[in-house]
């Protein structure tokens, strides 16, 4: 018997009276395990390899950048004065931005029942990881002593006899970042346990069958196992939906609680947790498309998904719009000098390449998604989101560096410009990304086989009995 | 040890330890030897020390080089450097009054780079380490950048090198092939004797030398002259080419050195002088200056300063009224000056005109006519209270007619007075171009140098090179330098000996005011240099050749008699002799019939690109040259460029837009339309001679003339300031070849070309070639961030300060809505009964001139390591006090002011709220303290800063800069000129920073602390006066007071209740320690630009001080109509206002009526 819907139905469109299906082709619920395991099982495919390949050497050279930066010091970056933030900061709000969109999938759709997050929410949560794990990288190694970045952590010290500070909002981050680390990456983990016993149990080899047996910690299937396993995915989803919102917002604090002209502004905790989202969806869109073509997931991974997120995306990137557009009203409206200039200077200053790329790519491109179109032709997307990515990193180059060189005392301005070491971690960062991304790709399921099927059920369910 | 209390032993001690003959080392390093075994020891000292330059020529990388002179400093020193060898043995007891570690200050008195200094040198275990002003020395009270770094240049490891044992590079000597080795000094004596012995009476024998100020050198060059009574003396000054001796010759028939008394004068006119910036007499010219830029009670005394200049200087930004002017107008300028005050004494002048534009907006023809006809009033007015000073740049006779005006002013012999030079008559007469010329012709011989690398410094159209080059080729001849370093001149003689620096050697001093001192060592040569006077001494076969001998017997013969052993400890330990040992009393004007130059000065702003001026300045911070390898001197910026590493032609914008235009069609690279802008080449041309360096846009600058200054482009000076035999970089550009013997400071009729290949120059400050949109911006800052006002303003509004800023509202008792930490701690002492001083500065913008002493003197005291040119472009420069530079005004009129920046120790400072290691805190006494140990560096508190004070070590600046940092610009950068030997200068008392962690000032805290110790010691509390910061001390105006702020009675305190005190960036609410006093100039009614007329007419104080009700009572216009009938309620409301607002809108006649009634 099909359960599902048969190919080329168009399930972008909706019925009334009628769920728009989630799962196309003639999929059955063992061609769900079949699709998502066969990822794992069979040998890895070239392009795979490539991939790996390049991301791998990235990851080579990030590391052996991060060795020359703290053998020889800071000073290998552009960053100067007045820009003692540069790139590295830049970077690390991007990647955090980037990580919001695993978790908002995974736990807010799932506490408003989306059922749509059900195929991509796996993928996105790694890369919530993953992009967790990039952004981590760059505060450890961006402060002059990188071997002391523990003092950061309020551990108890009997030689300093001392706390960190409570006060800096550098401090809050690393509780902000470290706690969505960690609830995210239980997130994940939780929800993958009952994959990974599927994975256990058709493993043929005895090393795979060990690895994932410790992974899937005794997972039986039992109904009690069940219960248990939903009560705690909804818990957690619970406890990780304010997340999505903190984290962000207390990263926008570095700039907002600081009193640079371009930083200090209370409309910065919304705009960066919309950017973040705005730019998360982008990157789960740029992954997901080509992911979906080369691993055989079109069924599982739908044009009705990539419109559902698309559809996010022009509203984040509108929020976005508006928020510059605010920014500039509030430096009008407040009349402040230094923060007038700012503004000015932003957008018709020495950066002004920077903020009408950024510009261009956030506020003008997402709204190309007004056209069904447009969200509904992979390749399209695919560009527009790379190209929202482009604009949010320039998005926090503009807020960091941009503010930063011109701030109260003209006399202590400056022009800031990158050095090799600047561009080399930044690509290697996605050296970095890809290859845990990769990795996760061929290791792990990459979608949600249980959820699926469950899915699966209700579309078969609801697509019999119509309106129950 | 040297003390002042120790006399004939210490000077035993100072000797020199006799030259070793044998190869073994002394007997303290017996036990190493042992322990390496004596061979492989001495191989291995042989092998690394004494030749690494020459074991690792060209291709020797930097750090390897650097960790060779490390690792010998590590020996040198430990070899007895530090301490007079007698007692290098641990003390067995403690010599009284000796505590190991504490600092101690000497007297000493020198003269360099054309001034002469009474100082104090703070030493350490026998380390110099500081210099100070001698607050008791009767000639005036000052340091400046220059005397500030020369402990540094002390330690430098580049210094030519002598006999010290085994250890050191031995002298050098050429021979008959050119090539070099080295020997020792008692290799050159019998040498050195023997030249002076076979010179018969002389007559081939040239000595060459700088003029001096030092009795004991005059006195060996006597008995030089009377031992070879043909020689020539010839006496050459790099910088100004002796003009002044020249002029004052000329004037009254005997070399002499002017000096001003500017502190009585009322008008100062000054012609093309730097007279606060790079003249000899700039110390006492500053100190004199300031002392009348105070408005105190009464605006009306203060002095107003008229500068008239064709580029920009120091002094022009101290200018109350400043004219560019091309400086071959400046004759006539002069002469026309001299006619209408004459005109007005004779009453032939009309009333003053009634201006209607303000002085910048009228063409320059009209502004030089108004300037001339208000000047012309203001000197007439003043009489003998004005004083005119026309700089070396012009020529000796234009300093003549300067002079002569004076005279009929009656202001000469008060306020501009000369002292007869202690050199005069030393010199043959004999110019340097002669003496070349001399020896070009074959008619000198013997050629003895006596340091300043003449090769160096001499004008383009004098070859002395060449002139050597030839002499040596002559077997039987011989050429001597004794110079500090082994440098251009030192490559060129046969023997180049190292000269001792002035912290090491005997030497005495007559200040230009007439003030006899002693120079005495701090420490002994630490790379076996030797005097100038030793060395003539040695020459001469003189029996005593002691430095300190020789001084002492100047010093007897000076006091008429032998001064007894108690008298001369004396001397040492106050520096000076009371008394003048020369006055004006023999000068006298002759009675010269000088005919005034004809002609009236033309402001003319068209450039003609063959007609260029070049004026040639000595470098703020290298002077001619001679500091080029001092890293702290190198990256002092320079004052109005801000500069650093680097010189260029400085130049208006509409110079550099005329040298574009007609590009010269013989000229290919000249390309047509396109217009020279800042950072571009230009190429200068003269009698065939060229050189080419960037442009530096400087509006305010005369149309057609070009300031470049000296100093720059040597190729042979060290791993600082270059030698690209060693692959280290030129900073710079020479400019000498342009340069004429004639007139060395100034060449006119020079052909200016452009290059357009580009250039970047390292500045530590935007320069006037920034956006548009930020120049603008710049500008709007610039006068709520440096408040300034007119004498005529302050005598009207004299919170005037307060009502530039922007308006910053009152809340709560103390400003804010909650209790500061700090009141509250102060508050809670206060209960205790605990008396904790509030530490604050006071910056009186009045009277800084902006002459970086500060900068350098804060350098030195607080270990701040220099960076190097690459860094300062990256904007990483170190400094924790820093000089900001703003232009107001257009190109054509622009203003410069300036403000010392450090950190304001915030009390609710933005940067301790937002480390996340608390590594940035604030003590009890308010100062805004840095735990470096505790810092990790996220250099959050820097961005958070809004002075941009903070400082951030992004490399280990203090040893080796990155390892592998910019691997192909290594070795041929300076990043890393903190050397070992260098480390040396490193103040005890304050960290060395490592990598990673933030700096900034401190206030200088273990000055602070010192204090406070020595206050518990004496059981007292900190009285006012006892913390004096290294920048309080250096500066020659008196600009910074630092002290107590919760102490009313403080100097500090009462300048910051002063209205003219107010808080740089107070609308943060960051309640700022340091607080500026706001600049009041003086300059005429009618030359007031419209900025000054329109502050005059609009400023008042923010009206929400009256609160609303008063408001209304403005808006309503009562006063107007008269209806004060109201009753009691309107009178007491006036007067109200008037209690608080004195000067504010009050002045109406309605108004005053009103508050009578």
């Amino acid at each position: 018997m099909s359960l599902a819907i048969p190919n080329g139905l168009d399930n972008t469109v909706e019925q009334p009276g009628e769920r728009a299906p989630l799962v196309l082709g003639d999929t059955t619920y063992h061609d769900i395990t079949e699709a998502v395991c066969q990822v794992a099982e069979r040998k890895p495919s070239t392009s795979w390899v490539i991939g790996f390949l390049i991301s791998f050497a990235l990851l080579q050279w990030l590391g052996i950048c991060i060795l020359y930066l703290i053998y020889t010091g800071v000073g290998v970056w552009g960053n100067r004065s007045p820009v003692f933030w540069g790139w590295p900061i830049v970077n690390f709000v991007f990647w955090v931005g980037i990580g919001h969109a695993g978790t908002l999938i995974s736990a807010i759709l799932f506490l408003f029942r989306q059922e749509w997050r059900t195929s991509i929410n796996r993928a996105a949560e790694a890369m919530t990881i993953f992009a967790v794990v990039c952004a981590g990288t760059f505060p450890g190694i961006h402060v002059g002593r990188a071997w002391l970045a523990f003092w950061l952590a309020p551990y108890p010290s009997l030689n300093l006899w001392m706390w960190p500070q409570f006060r800096s909002p550098l401090l809050w981050d690393v509780f902000a970042v470290s706690t969505y680390g960690t609830v995210s990456l239980l997130f994940w983990y939780m929800g993958m346990v009952p994959d990974l016993a599927t994975f256990r149990d058709r493993s043929t080899n005895k090393w795979r069958r060990m690895a994932y047996g410790v992974l899937s910690l005794g997972w039986s299937g039992s109904s009690r196992h069940w219960m248990r396993y939903e009560k705690a995915y909804a818990l957690l989803a619970a406890f990780a939906a304010p997340l999505v919102l903190s984290v962000h917002t207390i990263v926008s604090f570095d700039f907002a609680v600081s009193q640079v002209p371009g930083w200090h502004t209370t409309i910065f905790p919304p705009y960066f947790v919309a950017g973040a989202i705005f730019s998360g969806f982008a990157m789960v869109l740029t992954l997901m498309i080509p992911a979906r073509k080369m691993l055989g997931l079109e069924n599982l991974i739908t044009i009705r998904h990539l419109d559902n997120m698309c559809k996010i995306i022009l509203a984040t990137g509108s929020i976005v719009g508006l928020a510059y557009g605010t920014e500039f009203f509030i430096a009008w409206y407040g009349q402040v000098q230094e923060e007038k200039f700012a503004f000015t200077n932003r957008a018709f200053g020495p950066y002004w390449w920077a903020y009408w790329t950024m510009v261009t790519c956030n506020v003008v491109s997402p709204q190309l998604f007004w056209f069904k179109k447009l969200r509904t032709t992979p390749w399209m997307i695919v560009l527009v989101c790379i190209f929202v990515n482009i604009g949010m990193w320039f998005e926090r180059f503009v807020i960091v560096v941009t503010s930063l060189s011109r701030d109260y005392l003209p006399s202590a301005w400056a022009y800031f410009s990158p050095t090799w070491v600047d561009w080399s971690m930044l690509i290697g960062s996605f050296g970095l990304f890809f290859t845990l991304f990769l990795l996760f790709c061929r290791l792990m399921p990459v979608i949600n086989m249980a959820e699926t099927k469950a899915t699966l059920a209700k579309q078969y369910h609801v697509s019999n009995h119509g309106d129950h | 040890m040297i003390s002042n209390e120790s006399d004939s032993s210490a000077t035993e001690n100072l000797a020199h330890a006799p030259a070793k003959g044998d190869s073994s080392g002394p007997n303290y390093w017996r036990s190493i030897s042992e322990l390496r075994g004596e061979t492989e020891f001495n191989e291995y000292l042989d092998r690394e020390f004494p030749v690494a330059a020459s074991e690792f020529p060209d291709g020797v990388s930097r750090r390897r080089w650097m960790q060779l002179m490390g690792a010998s400093l590590a020996v040198a020193g430990a070899a007895g450097c530090r301490y007079p060898k007698e007692t290098i043995e641990p003390f067995v007891i403690r010599p009284e009054g000796r505590v190991p570690g504490e600092s101690y200050q000497r007297a000493t008195n020198f003269e360099l780079a054309g001034r002469v200094y009474n100082l104090l040198i703070s030493c350490v275990d026998g380390r110099p380490l500081k210099v100070e002003p001698n607050p008791s020395h009767p000639g005036g009270v000052g340091t400046d950048a220059y005397v500030q770094a020369s402990v540094l240049q002390l330690y430098d490891p580049d210094r030519a090198r002598g006999d010290d044992g085994f250890l050191l590079r031995k002298s050098e000597v050429k021979d008959d092939r050119g090539r070099r080795f080295e020997v020792d000094w008692s290799v050159f004596e019998p040498v050195g004797k023997a030249v002076v012995e076979e010179a018969g009476e002389g007559g081939s024998f040239a000595l060459l030398m700088s003029p001096t100020s030092s009795p004991s050198l005059v006195r060996m060059v006597e008995s030089f002259k009377k031992r070879l009574p043909q020689a020539t003396v010839c006496q050459y000054d790099g910088v100004t080419g002796d003009v002044m001796g020249r002029a004052t010759k000329s004037a009254f028939g005997k070399q002499a050195r002017q000096t001003l008394d500017l502190a009585g004068a009322e008008v100062i006119v000054a012609l093309q002088a730097d007279i606060l910036g790079t003249d000899r007499g700039m110390l006492s010219n500053a100190v004199g200056f300031s002392k009348r830029r105070d408005p105190g009670p009464n605006a009306d005394q203060m002095n107003r300063l008229y500068v008239v200049e064709g580029g920009f200087t120091s002094t022009g930004a101290a200018a109350d009224s400043r004219l560019a002017l091309r400086p071959s107008e400046m004759p006539k300028f002069l002469a026309e000056l001299g006619r209408r005050v004459e005109k007005l004494s004779a009453g032939q002048s009309g009333e003053p005109a009634e201006d209607e534009t303000p002085f910048d907006e009228i063409s320059a023809e009209d502004r030089l006519e108004r300037f001339l006809d208000v000047l012309s009033r203001d000197v007439h007015a003043a009489g003998d209270k004005a004083v005119v000073v026309v700089g070396d740049h012009l020529g000796a006779e234009a300093i003549e007619a300067g002079i002569r005006m004076n005279q009929t002013l009656g202001s000469f012999g008060k306020l501009q007075k000369f002292t007869p030079r202690i050199d005069d008559g030393l010199s043959t007469g004999v110019s340097l171009a002669e003496l070349v010329a001399n020896i070009e012709g074959g008619d000198i011989k013997n050629l003895l140098i006596l340091g300043d690398n003449p090769v160096y410094t001499a004008p383009g159209s004098v070859n002395l090179a060449g002139a050597i080059s030839k002499l040596n080729q002559e077997k039987s001849s011989t050429s001597v330098y004794l110079g500090e370093y082994d440098d251009e001149t030192g490559a060129v003689c046969k023997w180049s000996l190292p000269l001792s620096h002035q912290l090491e050697s005997w030497g005495d001093c007559v200040s230009d005011h007439g003030y006899y001192g002693v120079c005495q060592p701090q420490i002994l040569p630490l790379l076996g240099g030797r005097s100038a006077i030793e060395l003539l001494a040695v020459m001469l076969g003189e029996k005593v050749t002691d430095g300190g001998a020789i001084v002492r017997r100047t010093s007897d013969e000076f006091g008429g008699s032998a001064l007894s052993d108690r008298e001369w400890r004396e001397l040492l330990h106050e520096g000076y002799r009371d008394g003048l040992v020369g006055d004006d009393s023999g000068l006298e004007l002759t009675a010269k019939q000088v005919d005034p130059v004809p002609g009236v000065p033309v402001a003319s702003s068209s450039v003609d690109k063959n007609q260029i001026e070049v004026i040639f300045n000595p470098a703020d911070g290298l002077y001619d040259g001679r500091f080029a390898n001092n890293g702290w001197l190198q990256e002092t910026p320079q004052a109005l460029t801000k500069l650093a590493w680097d010189n260029a032609a400085v130049m208006s914008p509409a110079t550099a837009r005329g040298l574009s235009v007609d590009g010269d069609a013989t000229d290919s690279s000249a390309g047509g339309g396109r217009v020279l802008h800042h950072g571009q080449m230009v190429a200068l041309r003269i009698d065939g001679e060229k050189i080419e360096l960037p442009v530096y846009e400087m509006p305010g600058c005369a149309p057609g003339v070009i300031v470049v200054t000296l100093g720059y482009g040597r190729e042979r000076v060290g791993m600082v300031g270059g030698d690209p035999a060693k692959g280290v970089d030129v900073v710079g550009f020479d400019v000498s070849a342009i340069r004429r013997s004639e007139d060395v400071m100034i060449a006119y009729g020079v052909e200016g070309r452009p290059r357009y290949t580009d250039y970047v120059l390292a500045t530590t400050q935007d320069h006037w070639a920034i956006d548009e949109r930020g120049r603008d911006e710049t500008e709007v800052r610039s006068f709520t961030l440096v408040r300034e006002g007119t004498a005529e303003l302050y005598k009207k509004l004299p919170e005037f300060a307060e009502a530039q800023g922007p308006h910053v509202p009152k809340v709560g008792e103390d400003g804010s809505p909650w209790v500061e930490p700090l009141a509250q701690l102060r508050a809670e002492d206060e209960k205790k009964g605990i008396d904790v001083p509030q530490w604050g500065m006071s910056i009186d913008l009045g009277k800084c001139i902006g002459c970086s002493a500060c900068v350098v003197a804060c350098q030195s005291e607080n270990n701040v390591p220099i960076v190097g040119r690459e860094q300062v472009m990256n904007s990483r420069e170190m400094h924790w006090l820093r000089l900001d530079r703003y232009f107001q005004g257009d190109e054509t009129n622009a203003d410069i002011v300036q403000e010392p920046v450090a950190c304001m120790h915030c009390e609710t400072a933005p940067c301790e709220q937002v480390c996340p290691v608390a590594a940035t805190v604030h003590t009890e006494e308010g100062i805004n303290a840095m735990a470096y140990n505790r810092c990790i560096g996220t250099r959050y508190c820097a961005n958070n800063c809004p002075f941009k004070v903070r400082r951030f070590n992004y490399f280990n600046y203090n040893e080796d800069i990155g390892t592998g940092y910019g691997i192909d610009a290594y070795p041929s950068h300076i990043e890393s000129a903190n050397r070992k030997l260098q480390a040396l200068v490193m103040n005890p008392e304050v960290t060395v920073r490592g990598r990673g962690v933030m700096e900034k000032c401190t206030y200088c805290i273990q000055r602070v602390e010192g204090a406070k110790i020595n206050a518990i010691k004496e059981g007292r509390s900190v009285a006012d006066g006892d913390v004096v910061t290294a920048c309080q001390s250096a500066c020659p105006t008196r600009a910074i007071e630092f002290g107590d702020i919760s102490d009313p009675k403080s100097a500090v305190s009462k300048k910051q209740a002063d209205n003219r005190s107010y808080g740089m960036l107070s609308q943060l609410n960051v309640k700022a320690r340091t607080e500026y006093l706001a600049r009041v100039t003086n300059p005429h009614k009618r030359l007031m630009t419209a900025k000054q007329l329109s502050d005059l007419v609009n400023l008042h104080l923010h009206e929400s001080h009256h609160g609303d009700h008063a408001d209304g009572d403005h808006a309503d216009g009562d006063h107007a109509d008269g209806d004060h009938a109201d009753g009691d309620h309107a009178d007491g409301d006036h007067k109200g206002h008037d209690g608080d607002h004195d000067t504010e809108k009050h002045d109406s006649g309605e108004q005053s009526a009103a508050v009578k009634e």
